[in-house]
């Protein structure tokens, strides 16, 4: 408990130093409101918008969930397919690797024009930024399966199914996790782009609307709960992983 | 744990009446392996012939690179010889998978199992269900000084108690002849001494047909009825040496002059391979 507590102050105090010398700074340049508010001017912004902006929130989330939850299953099935069949890797795999040089941001409005403004383009834009790392981190992890388990496993007769359920799978499980946790965090601003380009809700499309009022304290709050969102789908994956790999891996 | 092999051998029979005539457990006949690169070539075996009679305990031993390792993998059909086929029981079973109960140089324990999943895993291979071996497995592992740490998992085990769990886990194989590549080769010198008592306790219970690889001259001579002696590489075999001393083996023989002059001579041959080669340095 005590090395837990000192290894979480020193961040805590940076933080509130910061956000002091924030405040501060806007008091004693007298900043404009539209191009910074204070920390407290912001503070209190959010308590008195909560709720016109919860709606938003849980648009947003929505949207987060399932595209990510497409994504990241795209990204499993795409890397246990390429594993399986190795002419596949050699053949797509340098092909995923470059497909990563398109920004999936400018493919956005192509896909508004196609599919139109409703989920579908959104869905697709954040199961784009999703798979890759997803894909890549769990082939990386299938590739790398200790030498000397799987001779275990090849000279005692396993077949090739028992081998990759009972050694590459649970091998690569905690690879994969830590694609899956980036993935999470890209979700959420896929989401928000997504928003961007063409929404009637979400905090993507709350930003959007208050930036053209120059509302810079309520584009602030919606910054705010931008990371705070992204903290939950960390926390959630952590928790997922927390369940699903109980053994300590000290390396 | 290390008890004196006081006890009574449950399998009855002594060594003069395992080695009797029927087909080897297991046969090398006539090894041979080069690996290739663009560069360079490595001949690794050379017509290497070596023979594990049922119930029998073999040892090899030679200097290190001396393809003790590249001659377990094709036991174990991991890769196919140039020359040579393996027969078990009389059957040539040459690059077949699944044959031998393996235990390799490090535990390689799968970390997300616990020690009790890990034992039973040859179980599962097989397809049996675990619950029928679930009892034989503790009582193993009560035997192995593992009571207690069934649901553990490996990393909070001991080098020691790791490796004696990979062992059960080949003793628990249903394949016959049991491979161990240098069991004990990465503990230190008391745990390594315990471990060999264990070893000899256990298996002059259970009379498993066993083929060691081993660097240690008095582990050999400790615990295998017969040991063959490798050149260094090309592999092939220098000598095979009939241990005389009768079983259940006792503490009291490492100190016994017929050991000491035995232990005496193989080294001597293995010195001088060493010298000849010069390759004990690679």
């Amino acid at each position: 408990m005590k090395s837990w507590w000192s290894s979480v102050w020193p961040p805590v105090v940076a933080v509130l130093f910061f956000l002091a010398v924030w405040q501060a700074a806007v008091s004693l340049w007298d900043i404009e409101k539209y191009i910074l508010p204070a920390p407290t001017a912001i503070g209190h912004e959010a308590v008195s918008g909560a709720s016109d902006l919860l709606p938003h929130a849980l648009a947003t989330l929505k949207l987060t969930l399932i595209g990510f939850i497409i994504g990241a299953t795209i990204g499993l099935v795409i890397s246990l397919a390429l594993h399986m069949v190795p002419f596949l890797k050699t053949a797509l795999y340098p092909l995923l690797i470059l497909s990563q040089n398109v920004p999936t941001i400018a493919l956005a409005p192509l896909l508004m024009i196609w599919f139109g403004f409703g989920m579908l383009p959104k869905v697709i834009v954040i199961t784009l930024v999703c798979f890759f790392p997803v894909a890549v981190a769990a082939l990386d992890g299938l590739a790398r399966t200790d030498r000397t388990m799987m001779n275990y496993m090849l000279m005692s007769g396993a077949t090739s199914w028992q081998i990759f359920t009972k050694l590459e799978l649970p091998h690569a499980l905690p690879s994969i996790f830590s694609g899956i946790r980036i993935a999470a965090t890209y979700s959420v601003m896929g989401a928000v782009i997504g928003e961007w380009i063409g929404s009637d809700r979400g905090i993507g499309y709350y930003m959007m609307l208050q930036k053209s009022g120059y509302r810079t304290d309520r584009v602030f709050v919606a910054i705010l709960i931008i990371v705070l969102l992204s903290l939950m789908m960390v926390l959630l994956i952590t928790l997922l992983e927390k369940r699903l790999i109980r053994w300590n891996r000290k390396k | 744990m290390t008890h004196q092999g006081s006890q009574p051998l449950q399998g009855g029979h002594g060594q003069s009446q395992t080695l009797t005539s029927c087909a080897p457990a297991l046969e090398v006949r006539g090894m041979q392996k080069t690996f290739r690169d663009r560069r360079s070539e490595i001949h690794v075996l050379n017509n290497l012939s070596l023979q594990v009679r049922p119930g029998e305990f073999v040892s090899m031993i030679g200097p290190s690179g001396s393809g003790k390792s590249t001659l377990f993998h094709i036991i174990g059909g991991l890769m196919a010889p140039d020359a040579g086929s393996i027969f078990m029981d009389g059957q040539d079973v040459t690059g077949a998978q699944g044959r031998i109960a393996y235990m390799p140089q490090q535990p390689a324990l799968f970390p997300w199992r616990t020690v009790e999943d890990n034992v039973l895993l040859p179980e599962e291979l097989r397809g049996t269900s675990k619950a029928a071996a679930r009892a034989s497995a503790r009582d193993w592992m009560k035997r192995a000084g593992l009571a207690g740490f069934e649901k553990a998992y490996p990393h909070t085990l001991s080098g020691g108690m790791q490796q004696r769990a990979a062992f059960l886990r080949a003793l628990m194989s249903p394949q016959e002849v049991m491979c161990l590549d240098e069991p004990f080769s990465a503990l230190d010198a008391l745990t390594r001494s315990d471990m060999q008592r264990w070893l000899l306790d256990i298996w002059e219970d259970t009379r498993r047909s066993v083929l060691m690889i081993t660097h240690h001259i008095e582990e050999a001579l400790l615990l295998s009825d017969s040991i063959y002696i490798l050149s260094a590489r090309p592999g092939t075999i220098l000598k095979r040496v009939e241990v005389p001393f009768p079983r259940p083996r006792r503490d009291d023989m490492l100190t016994d002059p017929s050991f000491i002059a035995l232990r005496t001579e193989i080294s001597a041959i293995m010195r001088e391979e060493q010298h000849k080669r010069g390759s004990y340095l690679e």
